[in-house]
């Protein structure tokens, strides 16, 4: 049987991915900032665990938590959009230090402190959400500043890390869920269940040569 | 021409600085000091037209382990490579606004474009570059239109005197938002 564990799971796209991989009989390890967040997913037939990714020695416990455990796969879903109404000129220093904080420094030290667990397990696949809005190709638009940075960031460092993870057989692939019904969206897009389905799949199909890539719920690679 | 340069604490704005001093341009240099922050050198640049704003930078992190990179250095890392010259570019938007066919120019690394694949233990820099890509080109959709060029020149060794003595000429003919230090069109 297969084990993951799923970070930033107690709403949205984590939710979801749990809902799946429990129904397709994956041990499924996930966490949630609060109590109640645990509980829905003890609920949803989850081992709950309490994590804040902004706070290393959260990390830290949940290592240890963890230890001795293999895990198949890490899913690092947590991620803020910051304040998306921001005009480019009020986008201060701080406002990119907080998103930032949660969706490259926490995702890649969370990913970090299970490397144990993942070289243990037989898929070996450090997983996290990248966007659209990562590609700087396809920015036509702009706003959105600091998510589009953060992404940006997130798929860097994942270029290095698929580098340096690849000789110990950890492929390191970031997942674009598309733009799904969440509370980040405003509850606007594509229905939650279609996106996670979709990158369910690709997960299911992931080898080391996919290591470094970003490959959408469409299984379609997302331009740089 | 009147040209901003900030960041002449490195060798590379220094001798990118004397090249346009050389060449008999207005220029005004910005050493960058860990104390500083964007508003106080905005405030300190002045409402004065800006033809030329060119950030350059000699970050040259160590390489750590992705086990080993800590929240703080990576804080510190963002601060320089990435808020720091989006946060002061915003500011000055006045100044280039009222320069001479403005252009905002930001020196960067070609180890930080995707298609790089051996990037192993660059945590502290590569990500921070991509990210200050990924907002110039924000600038760029914002600005472009209203006649501001934002482009970034990838350098592959910011240490190469040659590069750097062509860096104005590649500065002036740069057409698209990303090329390398000979001016050709870079991927992201």
């Amino acid at each position: 049987m297969s084990t993951i564990l799923i970070a930033g799971a107690s709403r949205g796209i984590g939710r979801e991915f749990v809902r799946q991989f429990v129904a397709a009989g994956w041990t499924v390890h996930a966490t949630a900032r609060d109590g109640t967040g645990a509980a829905v997913l003890a609920a949803e037939g989850a081992l709950p665990h309490r994590l804040d990714i902004t706070d290393d020695a959260s990390i830290a416990a949940l290592a240890q938590e963890l230890a001795g455990r293999p895990l198949d796969a890490v899913i690092a879903n947590a991620g803020i959009s910051g304040d998306l109404s921001l005009p480019l000129g009020a986008v201060s220093g701080a406002e990119l230090a907080r998103v930032f904080d949660t969706n490259l420094f926490g995702v890649l030290r969370l990913v970090a402190a299970l490397k144990p667990n993942l070289r243990a397990g037989e898929r070996k696949l450090a997983l996290a959400m990248s966007s659209l809005m990562s590609s700087i190709s396809s920015n036509d638009w702009s706003t959105q500043y600091a998510y589009r940075a953060s992404k940006t960031a997130l798929n860097a460092a994942w270029r290095s890390l698929a580098t340096e993870w690849r000789p110990e057989g950890i492929a390191c692939v970031l997942l674009r869920p598309g733009f799904v019904k969440t509370d980040m969206t405003g509850h606007q897009g594509m229905e939650v269940a279609d996106s996670v389905a979709g990158m369910r799949a690709v997960v299911e199909g992931l080898d080391l040569s996919d290591s470094g890539r970003v490959i959408g719920y469409d299984g379609l690679d997302v331009p740089w | 021409m009147r040209v901003t340069i900030i960041g002449t604490e490195s060798a590379l704005g220094a001798a990118l600085a004397a090249e346009y001093a050389a060449a008999g341009h207005d220029v005004r240099s910005v050493a960058w000091s860990d104390d500083a922050t964007p508003e106080a050198v905005a405030a300190a640049l002045g409402n004065v037209p800006i033809d030329r704003l060119v950030f350059c930078d000699a970050i040259d992190p160590p390489d750590r382990t992705a086990e080993a990179v800590g929240r703080a250095e990576l804080g510190a890392a963002l601060a320089r490579l990435t808020a720091l010259p989006f946060r002061l570019a915003a500011l000055l938007r006045g100044q280039l606004a009222a320069g001479t066919e403005p252009r905002l120019v930001l020196v960067s690394r070609r180890s930080a474009t995707m298609e790089t694949e051996d990037g192993s233990g660059r945590y502290l820099e590569r990500p921070f570059r991509a990210a200050a890509h990924a907002l110039w080109r924000c600038l760029s959709v914002e600005w472009g239109p209203a006649g501001i060029a934002c482009r970034i020149v990838a350098l592959d060794d910011p240490d190469d005197r040659a590069a750097v003595a062509a860096l104005p000429t590649v500065i002036e003919a740069a057409s698209v938002d990303l090329v390398d230090g000979t001016g050709a069109p870079l991927g992201w």
